[in-house]
């Protein structure tokens, strides 16, 4: 029966494609947010004095009231070009509690408040550095080159080595002076390209650049090599954007919200299943498993338009187990009505469904009017609330006219019942 | 078999309807016009943050007065933890000046929620439900006036506007704040309400295409919400189940919205019955002559 074939394609979508629970309210990060941007190292690899420095930051970490930092940091030497360099190293398990510790100095004490404090893998540059440490280099807060200073950056391949690519970049004028400074100035040192608080390629000044026009080499795959120069570009966009909402959701209310949703959903449902089939019997059974299916439907399509369900979404939820609930109660109400007067099982059925037709269409087209307006001029999680609503009413009126009708086709033609179980 | 199948004369007792109508919706309009409406940041700018502590609110009080919002925030305890977290209380701190929550210090808070909202997104959330709501309005008026006649399209609305004043009313009474959701819900009931009204409608229109109706309109009326009124309660009872299940399982951020629909749900329910066909009835009667008679008999 084509019915069953349409009702089963559903079903399968409904599997095949995940379905979006509240994701908009799920995780976040309450960082605070970074620029992109080029930064100028002040204490850090290239630097020629690094090791003075990382003496000198070590000696300032030892005040009496930061001790506990000092015992985190361990300090390891580093031969560079015949010179040998202190280094700062902090060790895994106590790296989180010195970023903490260094945020409060900067906000409390007021020390390196024009300063970054950026944690570099120890083990890519010293080998004898212990698993997983990191070391620190400290940049000034304000970048040289910002996103909007950047007018192109694309990948291609290294003329030399076919195996390996190299991503270009070009600046604007403005960029393309400040650029010729501050390479001219700082040969040899680096330059991390930080974007929301993280590195995201750190590279070696090699010489002046004075046309605004220069590349970062050596990326052996060209997923690597796209995916900076795709933050490079749009990057630039970051400046233009004035925060205007957001909205942060821990992960374990976010957790707690979809639990909630699933229990008070499966809860509500089976009360419903178990009240439609005290009064209506059989026939209440059958209206509990178009309803079911109707979920399954309204999940399907929701999927696949890629709705997020949010609080406004389980409302059209709601709303649309009522309906759906309500288009048979409509159609059964009447059945019972045609009985009461005299009608044989089967035409009753046939009357009932009739006669409830038009009630449900008015019904339901009134109401997907108001989904239709809410669509079009309503915003955020009020168009939502307007999809989510929509395709229950839609699916409502397939699953309780149709599918409901199919059910009993096939359950009573066979085998003429003299009493409706309704 | 259960069966409802009663013969009540509903318009009798509509009179008694009419006083609790009117009373309600008059303390509704007092009270919005003394108390006003409890807005939320979507509708008034401004950063929100929930948090889970141990500390108690003079504390945290204390705290918040160290920074810039100490002349202008509300704090508010939303919910008790049983489980799940090191933490007792969840606090729902909100303030119409943007703040940073690392300036609050002094106490030990977990961060549940932050949300920052601008002037510009908040005007923009409140044109747009205002606006909608209004089209809708207009556009139902048109859709009943062809399907039906005018008089059920002026009923339908005035039940319409009935149930969402009283409803706005419990929260203007109350101080519940309005937020987003809350309009969603605002707009469920509509939706739900005039689902109800319009299969009562519906009842009195084909009793009439029959020629299955007592002559006096009252009684045609009347017949058609008894006709009706099984199915009216049905299907009240099994969306307020799910309601009612989602009020009792849910945390403090689903509490006031599905209580907003629970509220909405029982207007609803009642203003089909009394306000929508009575209004239709009483038009009828009045100014009957104006549309001479129902013409569905035209009709098909």
């Amino acid at each position: 029966m084509s019915r069953s074939y349409i009702a089963l394609f559903f079903t399968c979508l409904t599997f095949s494609n995940p379905f979006y629970f509240m994701e908009d309210i799920l995780y976040g990060t309450n960082d605070p947010k970074k620029d992109f941007g080029i930064y100028e190292i002040a204490i850090g690899p290239g630097t020629h004095d690094f090791g003075n420095w990382h003496l000198q930051v070590a000696e300032l970490f030892r005040k009496s009231t930061w001790s506990t930092l000092s015992d985190s940091l361990s300090i390891i030497s580093l031969s560079v070009a015949d010179q040998e360099l202190p280094l700062l190293i902090i060790e895994d398990n106590k790296f989180e509690y010195f970023k903490n510790e260094v945020k409060k100095i900067k906000r409390i004490d007021g020390y390196f408040i024009d300063h970054d404090f950026l944690y570099l893998d120890a083990s890519n540059y010293i080998d004898s550095a212990p698993e997983n440490s990191k070391f620190i280099a400290i940049i000034y807060s304000e970048p040289i080159i910002t996103g909007d200073m950047i007018d192109q950056a694309y990948v291609s391949s290294d003329e030399k080595i076919n195996t390996s690519y190299r991503v270009n970049l070009e600046m604007n004028d403005v960029g393309s002076d400040k650029w010729k400074t501050f390479t001219g100035n700082n040969i040899n040192k680096f330059a991390p390209i930080i974007m929301d608080n993280e590195i995201i390629s750190i590279p070696r000044i090699n010489s002046e650049i004075p046309n605004g026009e220069c590349y970062i080499d050596g990326f052996a795959n060209i997923k690597e090599a796209n995916y900076l120069a795709t933050q490079l570009k749009f990057g630039k966009f970051n400046l233009a954007l004035k925060k205007v909402y957001d909205k942060t959701i821990d992960a374990s209310l976010g957790n707690q919200m979809i639990t909630l949703g699933i229990y008070a959903f499966i809860i509500g449902i089976s009360l419903v299943v178990v009240f439609m089939a005290i009064y209506y019997k059989t026939s209440g059974l059958i209206a509990s498993s178009s309803l079911i299916l109707n979920i399954l439907f309204m999940s399907s399509i929701l999927s696949m338009l890629g709705a997020t369900l949010t609080l406004p979404g389980i409302a059209g939820f709601i709303l649309t187990v009522g309906i759906a609930v309500d288009a048979n109660v409509i159609i059964f109400e009447r059945i019972k009505e045609e009985v009461r007067s005299g009608m044989p099982p089967l035409s009753a059925i046939e009357s009932g469904y009739d006669r409830a037709f038009i009630s449900i269409i008015d019904a339901n087209v009134t109401t997907l009017l108001t989904a239709i307006i809410l669509y079009f001029f309503g915003s955020g999680p009020i168009k939502g609330f307007a999809i989510t609503l929509s395709a229950g009413i839609v699916c409502s009126m397939f699953t309780a006219i149709y599918i409901t009708r199919t059910i009993f086709n096939t359950v009573y033609y066979s085998k003429v019942p003299k009493k409706l179980s309704i | 078999m259960i069966s409802i199948n009663p013969n009540i004369n509903f318009l009798d007792k509509n009179k008694y309807a009419l006083i609790l109508s009117i009373t309600l919706m008059l303390v509704s309009i007092i009270s919005l016009s003394i108390l006003g409406l409890n807005l939320g940041i979507d509708f008034t700018k401004g950063t929100r943050l929930d948090f889970e502590t141990n500390s108690n609110i003079n504390q945290i009080r204390l705290s918040i007065n160290e920074t810039q919002i100490k002349d202008n925030y509300t704090i508010k305890k939303v919910e008790n933890i049983d489980d799940r977290s090191n933490y007792k209380n969840v606090f729902s701190l909100t303030s119409k000046v943007d703040f940073n929550s690392d300036d609050i210090k002094g106490f030990e808070y977990n961060i549940l929620l932050s949300e920052g909202i601008s002037k510009s997104v908040s005007d923009n959330l409140k044109n747009d439900a205002i606006w909608s709501m209004c089209i809708a309005i207009v556009l139902i008026l048109i859709y009943v006036s062809i399907r039906f006649n005018p008089f059920f399209a002026i009923g339908s609305i005035l039940a319409l506007v009935h149930d969402i004043l009283i409803t706005i009313g419990v929260f203007s009474l109350f101080q519940l704040e309005i937020n987003l959701p809350i309009i969603a819900a605002f707009l469920t009931i509509l939706g739900y309400s005039l689902n109800d009204t319009i299969v009562v409608y519906d009842r009195i229109r084909e009793n009439i295409k029959l020629k299955n109706y007592p002559d006096d309109i009252s009684e045609l009326t009347n017949k058609a919400i008894n006709q009706t009124i099984s199915r009216t309660i049905l299907t009240s009872l099994t969306t307020l189940i799910v309601l009612t299940v989602l009020f009792f399982v849910g945390n403090y951020l689903i509490k006031l919205f599905t209580l907003a629909l629970i509220i909405g749900v029982l207007i609803g329910t009642y203003s089909s019955i009394f306000v929508a066909s009575y209004c239709v009835n009483f038009l009828q009667n009045r100014f009957g002559h104006v549309l001479k008679k129902f013409n569905f008999e035209e009709e098909e």
